[in-house]
């Protein structure tokens, strides 16, 4: 500690103090906009307002390149990390997002030197953790509302928003799907893919981009009577392919949809 | 430092043996209040106060005449009738696994804790409507408290004493909510398939339980996690949710959660309640309005009452009647039989 008021006093003039921690930093934006709860904004192919309710995502499978050769990173262990999972977390339960938690998360808090030239990280939890009792897990894999159930496991992200156009949510739920409830752990589609950004994470982070993943999205019409607007990862979810193929996912058996646009490199850590 | 870790042994101490949870498979130890930590003690005195009518104004009511050890704690009625006769304008929630709730009562997003929760029908006042009435003549209440044979010991052996500053208002809460703590339900048919292996459940009750996590019937999103209520904390939960919904059915004037907020969004949602032993908590919804389960997969079914800020989720579903009672033989498998059968749970002035 007192090691870093010495280096905090040395170096404040300029900077903002706070110990130099091993971080990959995030930033929830939409489009060139931060992304807050309470703000309002234009979405989807018809640029339609809309308000967030919520934004968290799990990440894993973390990796980073150094001298073209990849490595595991090996994460800290907080309250949004545990075994190699992290859980992003932009909202602040407050303007809408009023069933979230007050707390955010928007960084990859790493334990170990983070000099490397690319990460790479896979949207999601491992199958070997993914259907386990949440109840009784450690943070961040014991949220109530990220987890569906022991045969489907977590909800990858969970990333809605209030469609103020049609007075509707929008949800945006990737998970497991096709799931057996009888061979626990046992699901058709994984729906995880991997992310590869080259970046230089002393320097440079990454942004999450709402709009992007929205991108593929009428939200001026109204969805039929008896459907939810959204993707929710079941068969038949027709917002599914390229709202997955923004984070760079296949949906089901069908090829992935566009590019992954969710996830871009932006400079400042 | 070595002196302070004295004090501790010795404020803990009070010749009191620490608390031992004793959870079933799955379930995980309850977040407990730091000014109220679980002593047996508190428990056994939290027992007898839970039972006794001598708490009321009029020696009437207890906590127990609204909340039944064989209806999961819940009771028969629509809505409870306090024990001066004032109406209770809410169903009587049950109070299984209820150390697990994130907030209390079915609308109210500052009652956290079981010891403020506790307090409220014990010592509501008018205009509130009066349930056991405690606070009408307190110093009565702890006269017939004194003068009974057991409780000066429970008492003592629970808070340190009991004289001029015991009992106190805070002291019986804080009982009654150790008490409440224990009351936890984790051996149904469901609990005993997912865990035991013991028991199959018939293919009816596995197609509805397809159904309910499944995005046709959509009962998970809110009914999601191990006590099917996503409004849980636990003692190692970093964060808290609140799960406010409005589902779509509003009969009565009730504005829910909007009643203490004033915001208008938060007009007609209530607490998601558990689905826990849901076949012994009838009848249903806020109010007791809806009798059967059978009535209450019809409310969804239609997709609620169309209310102005329901939950997009609430639509109308596509669901067979062979899926809609496949659906509820599922949650009839939530249904713990043992729950309620205890020493522990019943009423200790019945077994003497």
């Amino acid at each position: 500690m007192r090691v870093w008021v010495l280096v905090c006093v040395i170096v404040s003039t300029s900077l903002a103090c706070a110990p130099a921690s091993n971080t990959i930093g995030f930033t929830a934006q939409v489009g060139e906009l931060p992304f807050a709860c309470g703000q309002s904004y234009a979405m989807g192919n018809a640029s339609t307002q809309v308000t967030p309710l919520d934004f968290r995502m799990y990440l894993s499978g973390v990796q980073l390149r150094r001298d073209g050769q990849w490595e595991d990173a090996t994460l800290a262990d907080n309250n949004f990390q545990h075994d190699g999972v992290v859980l992003l977390d932009f909202e602040t339960s407050q303007g809408g997002c009023d069933n979230g938690s007050p707390d955010t998360h928007s960084v990859i808090d790493v334990a170990q030197d983070i000099e490397a030239d690319a990460i790479a990280f896979v949207v999601g939890i491992p199958a070997s953790m993914n259907h386990l009792d949440a109840t009784t897990q450690s943070p961040p894999l014991n949220i109530p509302s990220m987890y569906w159930s022991w045969a489907d496991g977590y909800k990858y992200t969970k990333i809605d928003v209030r469609n103020e156009a049609i007075d509707q949510d929008f949800f945006f739920h990737v998970g497991a799907s096709d799931c057996s409830t009888d061979d626990v752990g046992s699901c058709v589609n994984r729906h995880e893919g991997r992310v590869e950004l080259e970046l230089d994470p002393r320097r440079q982070s990454i942004a999450v981009d709402l709009a992007a993943m929205w991108s593929s999205v009428n939200l001026a019409v109204e969805p039929p009577a008896n459907d939810i607007a959204g993707c929710m990862s079941f068969p038949d979810d027709a917002e599914c392919p390229a709202m997955l193929g923004s984070l760079g996912l296949q949906f089901r058996d069908q090829a992935a949809v566009g590019n992954m646009t969710a996830f871009r490199v932006v400079n400042g850590s | 430092m070595k002196s302070r870790w004295w004090m501790l042994l010795l404020v803990s101490g009070c010749g009191d043996p620490p608390w031992q949870w004793q959870l079933p498979l799955g379930f995980v130890e309850p977040r407990v209040p730091e000014d109220n930590p679980m002593t047996e003690a508190k428990v056994a005195l939290g027992h007898r106060l839970f039972f006794d009518p001598r708490l009321s104004v009029n020696e009437e009511q207890s906590c127990a005449s609204c909340h039944f050890p064989e209806r999961a704690f819940s009771d028969d009625k629509a809505t409870p009738t306090g024990t001066t006769g004032d109406a209770v304008p809410r169903n009587a929630m049950t109070l299984a696994n209820a150390a697990y709730w994130s907030t209390y009562t079915w609308a109210n997003p500052v009652l956290t804790t079981l010891e403020e929760q506790a307090a409220v029908p014990l010592f509501a006042t008018h205009p509130d409507p009066i349930e056991i009435g405690a606070a009408e003549d307190f110093p009565a209440v702890v006269d017939r408290l004194q003068a009974d044979a057991d409780y000066p010991r429970l008492f003592e052996d629970a808070f340190g004493g009991f004289g001029n500053e015991v009992p106190t208002a805070t002291n019986i809460a804080q009982a009654i909510a150790s008490y409440e703590r224990t009351l936890i339900s984790g051996n149904s048919r469901y609990d005993r398939y997912s865990y035991g292996g013991d028991v199959q459940l018939t293919d009816d009750e596995r197609a509805g339980f397809s159904l309910f996590f499944s995005e046709r019937a959509e009962c998970y999103h809110c009914h999601g996690g191990s006590l099917f209520s996503t409004a849980f904390v636990s003692a190692s939960s970093t964060t808290t949710e609140r799960a406010f919904e409005n589902n779509g059915y509003g009969d009565g004037d009730d504005r829910g959660l909007a009643a203490i907020t004033g915001r208008i969004e938060d007009e007609k949602k209530f607490r998601v309640p558990t689905l826990r032993n849901i076949e012994k908590t009838a009848p249903y919804m806020h109010n007791g309005g809806l009798r059967t389960l059978e009535d209450v997969i019809a409310h969804y079914v239609r997709g609620g009452a169309g209310l102005e800020g329901q939950s997009t989720l609430v639509k109308p579903l596509d669901l067979s009647d062979v899926e809609q009672r496949q659906l509820i033989a599922f949650l009839r498998t939530l249904t713990d039989d043992t729950f309620g059968a205890t020493d522990e749970q019943q009423d200790p002035f019945a077994q003497r």
